[in-house]
C-alpha cells in the first residue's frame, strides 16, 4: 500500500507522504465511513457518520489536520478533488462537489458546495439555526451509540470499513460531542421522541419562517 | 370485481392516519378504513389496482418508519377470495355509502391529531388546543392501551399552533403518544375520520311537489257595468 501511494504521489510529495506515515498519525472514524484510494487525510480528523448516515470521501480529497465531518441526517459525500483546509467543520448532509476548495476553519451546517467552488477561510455557510435530525427525534437517546475506533494511518488511508467496530465501554469521545451544532436547545426535551413531532416542526417552520429566532428558550411563544 | 388489497399497521391512531394520507396521495388507491383492534393496533385498509396498492404500501411503510414506529407490520394481496371479502371488513365502501351518514360541517379544512395515553391529558389538552387557536374539536378516538386521540380542525396555521400547545399540556398532564399534522386531507379520508354528531348535517329533504288547486282568475266583471254616462250636446246651443 506504502507502495502504491508513493508511485502516485509526485517526487517533491513522497518525503511528505513518508513524514504523516512515520509520524503516525491518527484520525478517527465512527460510522459508515467510506474513503476511497489516494483520499489525504490530515492527523486528528475526525469523521463520524451518525446510524443511517453515511460520509463518502472521493478520490484525490485531501483534508486538513483537526478536521471534523459529521454526517447526520442524510449522506455526507465529499467528490474528488475536493479539499478542505485546516479544521474544517462540516455538519449535516450535502455535498461537497469535485475540485471545490474549503478555506481552512470554515463551517459548512447542512449545505453542499458547487464544484470548483472556493470557500473564502473561517467563513460559515449554511443556517445557523438548522437543528439536526439527530436532536429532533432523539435518536442518540434510543439507540446505542456506535463505538468507535482509533485508526493508525499507513501510508496510504484505506479504511476497511466493512468490518464491524469493536465493542468498548468508552463509547463516546468528547471532540465529537462538541462538534454537535447545538445540543439540547429546547427546555423540554422529552418532547422529541414524540412521533410526528419533527413534522409538526418543519410544519410551522414553513408557515411561519421567523419562528425560530422569535421563540424563547423553552421553546414556546 | 377483483381488487387488490393492502394493509398496514402501526401502534398510533395519528401516525396511522398520516399513514393513510400519505398512501391515498400517492397513488390511486381507496381508503376502505381503520380497523382498531385493542391494544393499540391500528390498521389503515386500501384497495385498488395491484401497481396503486403496492406503491402506496411501499409509501404507507416509508412514512411510518419516520414517525419512529418499530413494528409496522403490512401485507398486499392481489387477488383476495370473495370469501375472505364477506367476511372480512376489507371490501368497499358501498354499505357505508348507502346508509348517507350525512355531511360534516367541518369538511375542507386541515386535520390535527393528538394521541396521549390516559383520558386526563387529552381533556387537557384538547382543552388547551381549543383556547389556543380557532380550531373546531371534531372527535376524539380510543384504540385500546390506554391510548386515546383527540381530533381537531380548522385552518392549517391554526391547526399547527393548536397542537404545539396541546403538546406541552399533554407532556404536562400526563403522556404525550404521538402527533400528527393534514394541512389538506382527501375527501376518503375525511369519510374515514371520526366526526362528533354535533358536527354531521343531516342532509335537508326537499318538501315534495304537492299539487295545489290553483285560484280560479276573479272576473271584474263588476266594474264593468258601472259606466260614466257621457252626454253629448248638440252644438249651437246657447
Amino acid at each position: 500500500m506504502r507502495s502504491t501511494l508513493a508511485s502516485t504521489l509526485p517526487t517533491s510529495l513522497r518525503s511528505q507522504a513518508w513524514l504523516v506515515q512515520s509520524g503516525k498519525a491518527h484520525y478517527v472514524v465512527s460510522g459508515e465511513v467510506d474513503i476511497e484510494e489516494e483520499a489525504s487525510i490530515g492527523p486528528g480528523v475526525l469523521l463520524r457518520a451518525n446510524p443511517g448516515c453515511r460520509i463518502h470521501i472521493g478520490r484525490g480529497v485531501c483534508i486538513g489536520a483537526g478536521s471534523i465531518l459529521h454526517a447526520c441526517g442524510g449522506s455526507l459525500v465529499v467528490e474528488a478533488g475536493a479539499t478542505l483546509g485546516r479544521g474544517v467543520l462540516v455538519i449535516g448532509q450535502g455535498t461537497i462537489s469535485e475540485n471545490a476548495c474549503i478555506g481552512s476553519e470554515a463551517t459548512l451546517l447542512n449545505c453542499s458546495i458547487l464544484r470548483q467552488a472556493v470557500i473564502p477561510p473561517g467563513s460559515l455557510l449554511g443556517d445557523p439555526t438548522w437543528r439536526s435530525e439527530q436532536e429532533t427525534t432523539g435518536v442518540t437517546q434510543t439507540e446505542p451509540e456506535e463505538t468507535e475506533r482509533v485508526q493508525e494511518l499507513p501510508a496510504a488511508p484505506v479504511q476497511g470499513v466493512s468490518e464491524a467496530p469493536p465493542p468498548s465501554s468508552e463509547a463516546e469521545v468528547t471532540p465529537q460531542e462538541q462538534a454537535e451544532p447545538t445540543q439540547e436547545k429546547r427546555g423540554v426535551g422529552k418532547l422529541n421522541g414524540i412521533p410526528g413531532r419533527a413534522e409538526l416542526e418543519r410544519l410551522l417552520g414553513k408557515i411561519y419562517p421567523h419562528r425560530q429566532v422569535l421563540s424563547s428558550r423553552d421553546g414556546r411563544f | 370485481m377483483s381488487t387488490s388489497l393492502g394493509l398496514i399497521q402501526t401502534r398510533s391512531f395519528p401516525v396511522i392516519v398520516r399513514v393513510a394520507d400519505a398512501m391515498t396521495k400517492s397513488a390511486g388507491v381507496t381508503l376502505i378504513g381503520f380497523e382498531k383492534i385493542s391494544g393499540g393496533y391500528c390498521t389503515a385498509i386500501v384497495r385498488g389496482n395491484i401497481a396503486d396498492v403496492r406503491i402506496a404500501i411501499e409509501e404507507g411503510i416509508e412514512v411510518a418508519r419516520q414517525f419512529n414506529q418499530e413494528e409496522i407490520s403490512s401485507l398486499v394481496i392481489p387477488r383476495p377470495l370473495p370469501n375472505l371479502e364477506v367476511v372480512l371488513p376489507i371490501s368497499s365502501k358501498l354499505s357505508q355509502l348507502a346508509q348517507s351518514r350525512g355531511y360534516s360541517r367541518l369538511s375542507n379544512l386541515a386535520v390535527g391529531l393528538l394521541e396521549t395515553r390516559g383520558f386526563p391529558a387529552m381533556v387537557g389538552a384538547a382543552d388547551t388546543m381549543l383556547k389556543t387557536a380557532d380550531v373546531q374539536l371534531a372527535a376524539y378516538e380510543t384504540i385500546g392501551d390506554g391510548l386515546c386521540t383527540v381530533i381537531i380542525r380548522g385552518t392549517v396555521s391554526n391547526v399547527a399552533i393548536a397542537i404545539d400547545a396541546g403538546m406541552y399540556e399533554a407532556e404536562r398532564i400526563g403522556e404525550l403518544n404521538a402527533v400528527a399534522v393534514i394541512p389538506r386531507p382527501l375527501d376518503e379520508l375525511e369519510q374515514a375520520l371520526p366526526v362528533a354528531s354535533c358536527f354531521v348535517a343531516q342532509p335537508v329533504t326537499l318538501p315534495v311537489a304537492i299539487p295545489q288547486a290553483q285560484k280560479e282568475e276573479v272576473q271584474r266583471s263588476e266594474r264593468a257595468g258601472e259606466r260614466i254616462p257621457v252626454y253629448l250636446e248638440p252644438p249651437g246651443t246657447p
